[in-house]
């Protein structure tokens, strides 16, 4: 079982010449720094196509018509590497612990979509400290990622100056392959 | 006792791992499949559908149950059924989807899911098209053969004002000649002469469709090409009409799509320029047409489908070949580009041969070909299909500065270079483009030759590289693109929550003397955007730095933008329609780099009780556009926009969903609409509508020969709430053939609808009255659309022998406002004497001047002429200009005013809404309008879109509480009455107040002014003063008392009624630069591409100075709908207002005449054309479509229950 698996994520995982025109799958990440944890989501939308169809035929509605929940249970094991295919996460100076990410998939318009969520548990934040979130896209990459970065329950961004165009209480940017973003976080309030 | 859950899981378990080892052996065998595909075997199919899932879906699909289907291994077409026709022609039995066979390409209850962007293909016969009568499946393939599809019928008009025209070259029917010349207005319903087929043949394995058409002499005798009878007839009334030797050609009318960008050798992706250059440098003249000769029309795009046209090699029978003394010595495989506008192309390839005896039939073959998005993959089969020897050139590009390989959909282009000279100056012919794959490779066919290559991957296109194909062995490249820049931007409001706005970035550039912008600061010709500049008003000796508009990009609900750019120093500006601030941020980026910008802007203005609205807007749905409904939604919004009418062509779209799934229901709220688009009898948006999924075109009606009442009532029927709820808005009336007043004559002094047959004047006797009365009938739209008919068909008449006409004036609104199209706003009138060219002013003199009978060489020479007495010769400046009997160029907001002056023929006094709208087709593209420029305000009682209901539109719009701006808001109350209301006044005094409102970037330095409309009549200075309006925080009010007898210089009615109706209109003079983009791209409307054919034979053309602008800087201008006053001061109890009825004035005969219909404070170079028939290259780009941040306006949701509400999205 484990071989059909990974036969069929290794398949998924890389694109085949004969998609040249295919559409983009897209990818966006979620991150919410709280004092004790951080939020990460991951929203992906896979490419419309044969990699969609076939994953959603084999897996989600291949049996009679509804999901079956061990097969669900693979499709989300097969598709969560693909998610997060060449992102790194790091809090700064820490080594928080994960727990188990939690995945949900659903078939939108011919086009398969997935969220997958996982907290990192953090020691409390005290009142004057400083936090640092980074987030790395390995050159390998395939995908340009959409990123936004909040902070939660009184932390914000302290580490952009806040012009009288006014610097958002959120940040995004575009992840491209091979970048590292980081953004730190404090009590402070913009102004 | 066992476990039923239990069971139940081990019984679905096992035939699952059976799939999933299925799966795995099939995704096994994909992994390779991408070096090589197992080859299926190869059939053809021909069938009638019966079920959606056998049709080809995509954006463009229009294919139904009923259709003809034809399918082989490679690709699948829709011919239409002998239904109306759902895209944009007349008829049934054309070619409207096509697409690659796919996995998961297929059609379905909801559109389908392939990639059909195509529009339409059908034969053209010169200018007459089939109007089929059968479609019959000749062979279906199941011999294993080609499949066959014939579709077989009469003659038909594609445009009834060309009937005549078309029976002098094609013969399709019994002429009726001593009909037209005793002003029998044509039918097409007599004896066919003629019968037309179009055979389409699909073998197994083709990836093109062979189209054959043929023509059948259904006479006893010979029929001659062109009627030498006609021509006889039409020689004695057109004396330059001269047609001896013309060969008469037929081709194809191509609808390409919108979405489609179409690419001819030599010209490339510049078809609109590079054509207008073909046809000022021709010499070609009559028998032979200009045009530009190629072998192959084919389209771009990156959605993996490309469309391509050739036509066979014909010794015979081709077209340029058989007049090669004209186009000189041209391979018989070449055909006559002649057109592109408004989504179609136009190409000649045969000639039909002087004769046709009894049952002789003549045929052309054609090719439709289908590729897999590049212009190569048509290419390539264009070269087999002609035999043409070539070489494979494989190859792959790399990005300049960091030597990577790029990504897939760069553009790689390649040109000819006879003599191996790859310099710019030489100007290399383009011939191919070819689009790279995922990672930089890309592969085409060439002929052995020298050529250059040049690349874009981003923004920037490379240098030319010079390269050669030897017969040899294939040719390998390694290729450079210039590398991009890249800006991303996050933008909210003052709370501090993302919103959807428009970023343009704006960099400078030193102009060169005596060139276009295009000919040096971008090139259209390999595709790359138009950069529009900052003003169309420049001094051209001024050569200090201008602004031009490198790009535009949009954000949605998350407030993020991000757009590529050629590297350089730029200013972003971001805004959010007229409402809202223009925040500017200057920025550098090099090559690769990227830069990242913050901007937050403030709702300057948000007007009490009012929502802004666009009622006039397209996307996918229209042929003409194309537009993706997400970008489309995000692009209204990121305007400001409150509320849109979706109105495709002849197609009902919904943006609900797609507003909700850019999560942008705060912002915006649509409308369910139509714009019902004929062909030549005017364009009529209805609204709010039910959309009708089961049917393709989602409800849209029938329109073919069927009169407007008919239309309204039919799409009345549609109304969501009811029919006399449902609103019928009359769109750009005065447009030349789209417009339902210039097409049905409505009198532009009196606003009576009439036919040019029945109004010819009474003076005019013999052979001049026989020759205008055979022109007015031959050459004057026709048929039922047109002209009232019987049961049988035929043409009613009145008691004075008048044909009846079908116009109807029971419609709600008019699109007085369209666009940047102030040349169709107001009447034209005549310019100061110094704007005019001496050409203009020369042909003015023309006619008023007696020329001297003795001297056959007479001429007007200036020189004979002092200032002053050619002052007193030409027309007043600011009056209306005629041309014959009619207003040379007429506007719809004179119109309208007419309407509000005037009661109809059968004596109702019908007012109708003026409304203005944008007619956007596109995203940020310089060609188009802006979603919102104009837009209306209308009276709904709050500020909340998402709680608007369709009532509240049509309760505002039919009570005329809107108001209509590209910018300012203004107001006006009338004894503390609202706008649409009917004030009586027991004095004869009344208080009008007035307010405008605008944010700080669309008044600038500039100001505005205002002026009173009193039926029709500007009040004059003692009663507005100097009209100033002098905004105090952004805001203006005045309070005027006016007493009706001071209206003196106003029409009223007879009786001694003082009733008046009031209208406030608004102005400026700041260019709204680069918030909105002056209409710098002369468009190409439909008539006039028709006209490449007329023109030739001596119709068309125009005098250069005499007509209406059509570049102009857009500045603030804004009216309101009316007050009307009714004058009770006698105390009658008087309820109902008297229309003033003015003495109705006109034209005069064959001179441009000084017909004043009111007077001008001053002469006002309005102008500007509708500019939706542009054909420069539109950005399909990738929005990212799922929005994280699900909320309402000023509320953020964290992470976490983002993720607990994700499966309820």
């Amino acid at each position: 079982m484990s071989i059909v698996v990974g036969l069929l994520a290794l398949c998924l995982l890389f694109p085949s010449a004969a998609q040249a025109h295919d559409f983009e799958p897209e990818r966006q990440l979620l991150v919410q720094v709280f004092p004790d944890r951080v939020d990460i989501m991951v929203e992906y939308l896979e490419a419309p196509g044969e990699r969609s169809a076939m994953f959603s035929a084999q897996y989600l509605f291949g049996l009679g018509g509804g999901a079956d929940e061990a097969f669900e249970e693979l499709a989300k094991r097969a598709i969560l590497p693909r998610m997060l295919d060449g992102l790194k996460f790091e809090v700064v100076g820490e080594q928080p612990r994960t727990n188990e990410p939690e995945v949900k998939i659903r078939h939108v318009d011919g086009r398969l979509m997935a969220a997958a969520m996982v907290t990192y548990d953090l020691p409390p934040l005290g009142e004057d400290e400083r936090r640092t979130f980074a987030v790395h896209a390995a050159d390998r990459s395939f995908l340009t990622t959409r990123t936004f970065i909040y902070g939660g329950e009184g932390l914000t961004r302290v580490d952009e100056p806040t012009g009288e165009d006014g610097a958002a209480a959120a940040e995004f940017f575009g992840l491209h392959r091979g970048q590292r973003w980081q953004a730190v976080f404090g009590q402070e309030k913009i102004e | 006792m066992h476990d039923e859950r239990n069971v139940k899981t081990r019984r679905s378990f096992l035939p699952s791992l059976l799939l999933l080892f299925a799966a795995a052996l099939t995704a096994g065998i994909g992994l390779f499949a991408g070096c090589q595909q197992e080859e299926e075997s190869s059939y053809a199919r021909a069938f009638q559908a019966t079920h959606r899932t056998q049709l080809v879906g995509g954006p463009g699909a229009l294919g139904e149950v009923g259709d003809w289907v034809m399918e082989n291994d490679q690709i699948r077409i829709v011919i239409q059924d002998l239904s109306f026709n759902r895209g944009t022609g007349l008829f049934g039995g054309s070619l409207i989807d096509a697409d690659l066979v796919r996995h998961d390409g297929q059609g379905d209850p909801f559109g389908g899911n392939g990639r059909d962007t195509f529009g339409e293909i059908f034969p053209a016969f010169f200018l007459e098209v089939i109007d089929p009568q059968e479609i019959v499946v000749v062979n279906d393939g199941a011999d294993g053969e080609a499949a066959i599809i014939e579709v077989r019928g009469d003659g038909g008009e594609f445009v009834t004002m060309l009937r005549f025209f078309n029976q002098a070259m094609i013969n399709a029917y019994d002429p009726a000649i001593s009909d037209i010349l005793f002003g029998s207005l044509p039918h097409s319903d007599k004896e066919p002469w003629v019968q037309f087929t179009a055979r389409y043949i699909l073998e197994p394995g083709a990836k093109y469709v062979r189209i054959e058409t043929e023509m059948e002499n259904l006479r006893n005798g010979t029929l001659t090409f062109p009627n030498s009878d006609l021509i006889g007839v039409a020689s004695q009334f057109l004396p330059d009409f001269d047609l001896s030797g013309f060969t008469v050609p037929t081709g194809s009318a191509i609808g390409f799509g919108a979405a489609n960008d179409l690419f001819i050798p030599g010209l490339g992706y510049d078809i609109r320029f590079g054509m207008e250059d073909v046809f000022r440098q021709s010499e070609i003249d009559l028998p032979a047409l200009p045009g530009h000769l190629t072998d192959v029309l084919a389209t771009s795009s990156t959605s993996g489908i490309s469309y391509g046209y050739a036509t066979a090699f014909d010794e015979e029978n081709n077209f340029a070949h058989r007049m090669r003394d004209h186009y000189g010595d041209v391979d018989a495989n070449l055909m006559l580009f002649l057109f592109e506008a408004a989504g179609y192309g136009g190409a000649f390839t045969h000639g039909v041969p002087e004769e046709l005896g009894p049952g002789e039939t003549f045929t052309a073959v054609n090719y439709f070909l289908l590729g897999s998005g590049d212009v190569a993959s048509i290419r390539d089969q264009v070269y087999g299909l002609h035999g043409i020897d070539t070489q494979t050139v494989t190859g792959r590009v790399y990005d300049e500065t960091t030597a990577q390989a790029v990504g897939k959909d760069a553009y790689v282009f390649i040109y000819e270079a006879a003599d191996g000279s790859c310099r710019a100056e030489d100007e290399p012919t383009i011939v191919n483009q070819a689009f790279t794959r995922g990672e930089g490779y890309f592969q085409l066919q060439l002929p052995p030759g020298q050529y250059c290559h040049r690349a874009r991957s981003g923004a920037a296109t490379g240098d030319y590289v010079p390269f050669e194909v030897s017969a040899d062995e294939p040719t390998n490249l390694r290729v450079f693109a210039p590398s991009s820049a890249r800006v991303e931007a996050f933008i909210v409001d003052t709370t501090g929550n993302p919103i959807p706005a428009k970023m343009t970035i704006v960099g400078e550039y030193d102009p060169q003397p005596g060139l276009e912008t295009r000919q040096y600061l971008f090139e259209l010709m390999v595709g790359e955007r138009w950069r529009t500049s900052e003003s169309v008003n420049f001094d051209p000796d001024d050569l200090s730095p201008r602004q031009f508009i490198e790009n535009i990009e949009f954000s949605s609900a998350d407030g993020h933008a991000a757009v590529d750019i050629v590297p350089g120093q730029y200013t972003a500006y971001f805004s959010r329609g007229a409402e809202y601030s223009l925040v500017a941020k200057e920025f550098e980026v090099g090559p690769n780099g990227v830069a990242r910008l913050n901007a937050q802007l403030e709702r300057q203005i948000n007007p009490d009780g009012y929502l802004s609205g666009d009622f006039h807007m397209h996307a996918e749905g229209s042929i003409d556009s194309g537009l993706d409904y997400n970008d489309r939604v995000i692009s209204i919004a990121g305007e400001g926009v409150e509320v849109v009418v979706a109105s495709d062509h002849n197609f009902i779209s919904d943006y609900t969903p797609y507003i909700h799934r850019n999560q942008l229901q705060p912002f915006l709220r649509s409308i369910i609409g139509l714009e019902l688009t004929t062909m030549e009898a005017g364009h009529f948006n209805a609204f709010p509508l039910r959309q009708d999924i089961t049917s393709q075109s989602r409800g849209s009606v029938a329109w073919q020969n069927i009169p407007p009442q008919e239309i309204f009532d039919n799409i009345r029927e549609m109304g969501s709430i009811s029919p006399e709820d449902t609103i019928i808005q009359v769109n750009h009336p005065r447009d030349s053939i789209l417009g339902y007043f210039s097409q049905h004559y409505v009198d532009a002094l009196t606003g009576v609808a009439d036919l040019p047959i029945n109004t010819i004047p009474d003076d005019l006797t013999g052979t001049d009255r026989t020759q205008a009365v055979a022109l007015a009938a031959a050459m004057s739209p026709s048929g039922p659309a047109f002209v009232q008919t019987d049961d049988d068909g035929e043409y009613l008449k009145d008691e004075d022998g008048n044909y009846m006409s079908t116009f109807s004036y029971n419609f709600d609104a008019i699109e007085v406002y369209n666009g940047k199209r102030l040349s169709v706003l107001r009447h034209f009138r005549m310019p100061p004497i110094e704007e005019l060219s001496e050409e203009a002013i020369i042909y003015l003199l023309e006619q008023v001047v007696e020329p001297d009978e003795e001297d056959d060489e007479w001429e007007i020479d200036l020189n004979d002429f002092t200032d002053e007495e050619i002052a007193a010769l030409l027309p007043t400046p600011g009056a209306i200009l005629c041309d014959g009997d009619d207003v040379a160029v007429a506007g719809g907001l004179d119109d309208w005013y007419n309407f509000l002056n005037y009661r109809r023929p059968d004596g109702r006094y019908l007012t109708y809404t003026a409304t203005g709208n944008s007619d956007s087709h596109h995203y940020g593209s310089p060609s188009d309008t802006e979603p919102g420029y104009p837009k209306n305000y209308f009276w709904v009682g709050h500020n909340d879109p998402q709680r608007m209901t369709s009532n509240e539109l049509v309760d505002a719009l039919k009570s005329h509480h809107n108001i209509v701006t590209n910018g300012p808001f203004i107001n006006m109350r009338i004894d503390g009455q609202p706008i649409g209301s009917t004030v009586v006044s027991t004095t004869g005094t009344i208080e009008i107040e007035l307010e405008a409102r605008a944010a700080d970037w669309v008044v600038g330095d500039k100001g505005l002014r205002y002026t009173l409309v009193a039926n029709g009549e500007f009040l004059d200075e003692t009663i507005v003063g100097d009209g100033t309006i002098e905004l105090t925080d952004r805001v203006w009010t005045e309070t005027i008392t006016v007493d009706l007898d001071e209206l003196s210089h106003t029409h009223f009615a007879d009786g001694g009624l003082r009733d008046t109706w009031f209208v406030l209109e608004v102005e400026g003079d700041n260019n709204m630069f680069p918030a909105v983009q002056p209409a710098e791209i002369p468009p190409v409307p439909f008539d006039e591409a028709l006209g490449v054919i007329a023109e030739p034979f001596g119709f068309g053309g125009s005098i250069e100075g005499l007509e209406p602008s059509e570049m102009v800087d857009v500045t603030p201008l804004a009216f309101t709908n009316p007050i009307w006053v009714i004058d009770d001061s006698a105390g009658e109890g008087r309820t109902e207002f008297e229309p003033p009825e003015p003495p109705k004035a006109s034209c005069v005969d064959g001179e441009p005449s000084r017909t004043e219909l009111r007077s001008l404070h001053d002469y006002m170079p309005f102008g500007e054309r509708r500019l939706d028939a542009e054909t420069v290259h539109i950005d399909r780009h990738a929005h990212d479509h799922f929005n994280p941040i699900q909320r309402e306006l000023g509320e953020l949701r964290d992470v976490r229950a983002l993720f607990n509400h994700w499966h309820e999205h």
